[in-house]
């Protein structure tokens, strides 16, 4: 799981002063930055993060209506700290929605759901200021007719990308597509259906061939997919489509459960109600993962029996599911013993306790705004942050439609607010995902400490 | 650049080379060294002349790897005890300032009591690490105390005293018993 | 003295559990390489590794200070690269790899396959320290002990020559620098080992999780297996296509309001048809249909179709590239969507009806459901430019985009006499697949026209009955004497548009969220996240005649069972929802209708009527979609106008 040695905390700021496996206990104080939703393949921040990517979507008439990468500074030690430091529209409106980066992440993949481009960000040559490395326009070509690349998740060398739907009817069957780090189509590998499971085995009654989110426990060497729905659907609008009764048959009921070494699906579980964000436990005795279904307003859990078999069971109710609350993004704490959940519809994060995963509980909640979807919480769990946007077409209307990137601190017992940045007011879009920048991933030094502790010295070497 | 520049600069460049010359050149690695054993008495390798030696380095304080390597350094030892009685094994402590005679005495005798811990002055045993092309570095601790990175490969010396082969840290304890086994036939 | 051994590890113990006891490292852990693999592998040959791109060449040192390029090293075997250096001490990084291809090395000795196929080789990234001769007492440890295969420990003549490898492989290395600017001894980088095949194709990129000698083998047997099957066909593990199967929805949500719903999905890899003669169906239409008119300035030929054909299923021919024909009307959906009540287009956008079936539009003199066009090769025209469509801004873009691209070369000239795509031929093109969709032949049309009593069930012939009289459907849904077109090109207020413009909402909607699973939902969430819906008056809006509010155009009932939802506004969902809807007189208001009327059907007769509508789906159906499977679908590929694949992206 591990990559990069792990630095020792008192030389956050700096470079890679990584402690070496002479003294692997030393290292394992220093780890405590850093989202807690990404692969595990990846290489971690250590300490205070310097900068959240956000992948925000143009709105056709404000700004330049364009899609955008926004660089907030989010370093409390910052001249900057608290403001957008960077906006680099990347070129018409895309359906801006996932992002990750690639194992040794320097590059940023971030996709767009309805034109199907691939944006490769450089985020190493300048953390405050990424550039636009890469576009990948023929994903549906190579990938033989994926449409929707959603998650892209880093596996050694090369990412995973999860699809939502495909050329031929916009429905949601689909599959996951594999691209080399460099950019370059790999293997397209589709969902089980009940024509072809694959070899997986059906265990309930479902097997539509949709998909989402995809996680890994590579220590188990499983992958899991979950299941939401087709083109036509997640970029119709929202209460249009509530009133459409075909189009709310087209919604996910699966997980799938895959052989990680293989790419080839083992089990197609029934979890009803569109299950969306995956999360994975962190800790090497804790065999499960979590998942929560947005119409049913349920968490799943995931888990490996004692039997060593994968099952899947709904083990807490996520607000008052007749209200239709709507679970979106989830974040879970790097000690596996809480799980932030939000709600769209009510704006609110609520904090499960999950010290016993058959039994979370909900402990907190907050309503954050108006709407909300993402929540992106630091390793150390102290740090958290909020946007707005769920997708163009599905976000409230009016007054409602509140477009924000929002920072808190969690102190114990509840959020503060540290600081809010307003999106519409910016010119800037929907605010989506969220993925966390530092200068010492790269072995750089923050400009400011530069100046600070090199008294004088001309950095351009003249 | 500015006065004050250049002397970053030049304070800058020698902290870079003084690691790498500690290690780095294009003389030969190996060779005979003077230090103090674990008994308080001066040790020249070259006085091991006709017994295979098994070279390691590390420090008493050092929480994983050293013990690792010492214990299996001991199953080789114990392995091997019918077949030779021309093997020795050196565990070089490259932190004199702690490492004692007295406390080096304590822990390898604990792993096995063929093995002879040496240490020295700083500069003795910085001397023979640079001869091996052995990095270390001291790391201070944030709560106090410190640690030592350090390379951890495995020097194996034959009977005249010729550095022969060097075997990476993290090949398991099976391997090193073929290759000194390997050794002892072909040159004893 | 066992204290003073355990008191570091003890120290360490404390550590872990005061200071860091929230977020405990499992990098702590040792890694899989080390140990037994945890888990099952899959079967040797069970799963493809498809090549992740080339492995690069570059210039080395071997042992012995000689140069050699790493191509000679690898020597047409396999080979397994590592990156290391001597002096790293991570128990996860380089002496992980070390571990692991030692036992590769140890399983050599007992494998005669491994040890002459496959070829180990570390490269140090570190020429200052790791010089030949320290690569050579590397090497000697094989001089000793396990003889069989080669590991091979290789350096670079210079940080200078090492640097292109390190990039080519994407190994970054960063040296590792404390706080007070010291640099130290190690190295921070990620672990990643190469799996190399003869063709120098890397086959699979092992990180610390993955490093465990049992993988790779297991990896290496897969590709030697499948390399030496090459040439065999492998056989996917599939049930058997049912070609009956094709012209129905590949995604089949029937029943999805019950609890006990289960899915019946298709595989779209699996989704594979033959081409049919689509001129001679069209010349010849099948039985209960008339000759289809052809305007006489666009007669039908091979060419037109297979070009309209290709035309219709091009997703290239919007603004953004994500849009054809067939996204609206998907051919196992009935050449219409049965995923929608209406359609949506381009970046989401609310189209305010139901996508019409193509099949038999041949015969429609009018189109569109307010009618507002009057034949095919002006219709194509509306969906390409409607902004809520596909959205393309002018027909010149159009037209220059297809002449951009290269599978379009030569095609409209040789379909059109030497005509190049003009506003004129693209209609003519699309016209003429469209016309050839004809679909007759159906059991209603054999018991009809070819007098087979049998071809039709009972509940069918009584519902053919109550069609023709009680129920008088057949006064718009026309059977004629030796063919029938279940239409009358006319437009008809049912009040269905009349109760969407005019109606009020219910407070509370129900939303069914998973399979039997519906919630009353409040309109104040639903308006929430909704736009208002746009007004629709029907043929009004054509006509501007006070008349026509809410007329819309009678659609044939040919494969109307392939075609729900149904009416203009897809808004209702079966075939007995649409007889329950006539059956009650449709929705009053001043301009019904007059032939709409309560009916009084009883719940027999409802029935009867809904088997008759299902006895209407043509034989050929299968063929058709079959034949659509067939198309090409146009999609953003290398050399087109939207395509970039560059990493020199100019966009700020």
């Amino acid at each position: 799981m591990r990559l990069f040695k792990k630095k020792p905390a008192k030389s956050i700021a700096l470079a890679s002063a990584l402690a070496i496996g002479a003294t692997l206990f030393g290292a394992t104080l220093s780890l405590q930055a850093d989202e807690t939703c990404q692969s595990p393949y990846m290489a971690k921040i250590v300490g205070q993060e310097d900068f959240v990517y956000v992948w925000t979507l143009g709105i056709e008439g404000m700004g330049d209506g364009q899609d955008k990468l926004v660089t907030v500074d989010v370093n409390p030690k910052s001249a900057n700290y608290g403001k957008v430091v960077d906006s680099l529209s990347i070129g018409g409106r895309n359906e801006a929605h996932h992002s990750g980066f690639t194992d040794d992440r320097r590059y940023l993949w971030a996709g767009g759901l309805d034109t199907n481009k691939l944006f490769i960000f450089d985020v190493h040559s300048d953390p405050a200021k990424p550039t636009l490395h890469k576009v990948v326009t023929d994903f549906v070509e190579k990938s033989g007719g994926v449409v929707g690349p959603h998650t892209t998740y880093a596996l050694p060398g090369r990412i995973m990308i999860t699809g939502l739907s495909n050329n031929k009817d916009h429905g949601g069957r689909t599959a996951l597509v594999e691209y080399t780090n460099e950019g370059e189509y790999i293997a397209t590998h589709w969902m089980p259906t009940d024509q072809n499971l694959r070899g997986a085995e059906k265990t309930g009654k479902y097997a539509d061939g949709y998909s989402y989110d995809v996680r890994v426990l590579p220590r188990r060497n499983i992958m899991l997919t979950s299941s939401f729905t087709g083109w036509s659907n997640y970029m119709m609008d929202f209460g249009k489509m509530l009133q459409d009764k075909q189009a709310m048959k087209r919604f996910g009921n699966t997980v799938v459960l895959w052989d990680l070494h293989s790419k080839k699906p083992t089990k197609v579980f029934d979890v009803p109600g569109a299950p969306l964000e995956i999360r994975c436990a962190w800790q090497p005795d804790h065999n499960w993962c979590v998942t929560t279904t947005a119409l049913t307003s349920k968490i799943w859990l995931i888990y490996e029996d004692q039997q060593g078999e994968w099952q899947a069971e709904a083990v807490a109710d996520v607000g008052d599911a007749s209200k239709v609350p709507l679970p979106v993004d989830i974040s879970i704490s790097s000690d596996d013993s809480r799980l932030w959940v939000n709600t769209f519809m009510d704006g609110k994060t609520r904090l499960f306790d999950m010290t016993n995963p058959h039994k979370p509980k909900q402990v907190y909640e907050k309503v954050i705004g108006r709407q909300v979807n993402m929540a992106s919480s630091s390793w150390d769990s102290t740090r958290i942050y909020y946007t707005s946007s769920l997708l163009a077409n599905w976000d409230k209307k009016g007054e409602d439609n509140e477009q924000y990137f929002k920072s808190y601190v969690w102190n114990g017992e509840q959020l503060v607010e540290k600081f809010a940045i307003d999106f519409k007011a910016l010119k800037l879009g929907r605010a989506h995902q969220m993925r966390f920048g530092a200068y010492s991933l790269y072995g750089q030094v923050r400009p400011e400490d530069r100046q600070t502790s090199i008294a004088g010295l001309d950095t351009t070497g003249k | 650049m500015t006065r004050a520049d250049k002397k970053l600069w030049l304070v800058l460049l020698f902290t870079i080379l003084s690691v790498t010359m500690a290690s780095a050149g294009t003389e030969e690695i190996g060779g005979d060294f003077t230090l103090t054993d674990h008994n308080n008495d001066t040790f020249r390798l070259s006085q091991l002349q006709g017994k295979l030696v098994l070279l390691s380095f590390g420090y008493t304080y050092c929480p994983d790897i050293c013990p690792t390597e010492l214990a299996k350094l001991a199953v080789v030892f114990d392995t091997l005890k019918g077949e030779s009685d021309d093997l020795q094994g050196l565990f070089v402590s490259l932190d004199p300032d702690r490492d004692t005679p007295a406390v080096l005495s304590d822990y390898v005798g604990y792993f096995n009591s063929e093995i002879v811990g040496l240490t020295g002055s700083e500069k003795a045993v910085d001397q023979v690490a640079r001869q091996y092309r052995v990095k270390y570095q001291r790391n201070d601790k944030a709560g106090g105390g410190y640690s030592i990175d350090h390379s951890a490969n495995l020097y194996l010396i034959d009977q005249m005293g010729e550095l022969v082969v060097v075997i990476p840290y993290g090949m398991p304890v099976e391997h090193i018993v073929d290759v000194v086994r390997g050794m002892l036939s072909v040159d004893g | 003295m066992v204290f003073r051994f355990f008191q570091p590890f003890l120290i360490a113990a404390i550590f872990v559990t005061t200071v860091d006891a929230n977020s405990i490292n499992p990098s702590v852990i040792s890694a899989p390489g080390y140990g037994e693999l945890a888990y099952k592998l899959p079967e040797i040959g069970s799963y493809q590794l498809p090549p992740l791109g080339e492995a690069s060449n570059g210039e080395v040192l071997i042992a012995e200070g000689e140069q050699r390029t790493l191509y000679e090293l690898f020597n047409g075997k396999y080979v397994l690269l590592a990156f290391i250096y001597s002096t790293c001490s991570d128990v996860n990084g380089c002496p992980l790899t070390s571990h692991v291809f030692y036992k590769i090395k140890s399983a050599m000795q007992r494998d005669q396959v491994l040890a002459s196929r496959l070829k180990l080789i570390s490269l140090s990234f570190d020429p200052e320290v790791d010089t030949p001769s320290v690569m050579g007492l590397y090497g000697n440890n094989f001089r000793y002990a396990g003889s069989a295969g080669e590991w091979q420990f290789v350096t670079t003549a210079s940080q200078q020559s090492l640097d292109p490898i390190l990039k080519s492989y994407n190994q970054v290395i960063l040296r590792e620098t404390d706080s007070s600017g010291r640099t130290h001894v190690g190295y921070s980088h990620v672990l990643r080992v190469f799996l190399i095949d003869p063709e120098k194709n890397i086959r699979n990129i092992y990180s610390v999780d993955f490093l465990h000698q049992d993988l790779i083998i297991n990896d290496l047997k897969t590709i030697l297996q499948q390399a030496q099957r090459s040439g065999e066909t492998i056989k996917l593990a599939t049930a058997s296509q049912q070609t009956s199967r094709l012209s129905k929805p590949g995604d089949n949500k029937l029943g999805y309001e019950l609890s006990d719903y289960v899915t019946d999905s298709q595989d779209l890899e699996l989704r594979k048809g033959e081409k049919a003669d689509l001129l001679s169906i069209a010349n010849n239409p099948p039985l209960g249909l008339p000759a289809i008119p052809v305007p006489v300035d666009n007669p039908l030929s091979r060419e037109k179709i297979e070009l309209g054909r290709k035309l219709f299923y091009d997703r290239r021919l919007s603004l953004n590239d994500t849009f054809s024909c067939a996204m609206c009307h998907v051919p196992d959906q009935g050449f219409t969507s049965n995923e929608l009540a209406m359609a949506v287009g381009i970046e989401g956008r609310s189209v305010r009806r139901n996508s019409p079936s193509v099949y038999n539009s041949a015969y429609s003199k009018l189109l569109f459901h307010d009618g507002r066009e009057e034949n095919l090769e002006q219709q194509a025209w509306g969906p390409l430019l409607a902004n809520n469509e596909m959205a393309n801004p002018s027909i010149g873009y159009v037209l220059n985009k297809i002449r951009q691209i290269d599978d379009y070369r030569g095609l409209f000239e040789a379909a059109f006499d030497g005509r190049s795509v003009s506003m004129e031929t693209l209609g003519m093109a699309l016209a003429s697949y469209q016309r050839a969709l004809v679909s007759a032949d159906s059991p209603f049309d054999r018991w009809r026209y070819a007098g087979d009593e049998t071809a039709l069930s009972e509940s069918a012939k009584r519902g053919f009955e109550i069609f023709t009289g009680k129920a008088g459907c057949v006064a718009c849904h026309s059977i004629g004497e030796r063919s029938a077109l279940f239409m009358d090109d006319q437009l008809h207020n049912t009040g269905i548009g009349y109760r969407e413009s005019m109606g009020f909402s219910p407070d509370k909607q129900p939303v069914t969220v998973a399979p039997g699973i519906s919630i009353e939902i409040d309109r104040a969430i639903i308006d929430q996240v909704g736009e208002k819906p746009p007004t629709d008056v029907g043929r009004y809006e054509v006509t501007q005649n006070p008349h026509d509010r809410w007329k819309y155009k009678t659609p044939s009932l040919r494969n109307v069972d392939l075609t729900a939802p149904y009416m203009h506004n897809g808004s209702l969902s079966t075939l007995h929802e649409v007889v329950d809807f006539y059956d009650q007189g449709g929705v009053p208001n001043e301009l019904l209708d007059p032939l709409i009327r309560p009916l009084g059907l009883s719940s027999q007769e409802r029935s009867d009527l809904v088997d008759f509508m299902r006895s209407l789906t043509g034989s050929n159906v299968d063929t058709l979609v079959a034949d659509a499977f067939n198309a090409p679908i146009g999609d953003v590929g290398e050399g087109d106008p939207s395509w970039v694949h560059g990493s020199e992206v100019e966009v700020r």
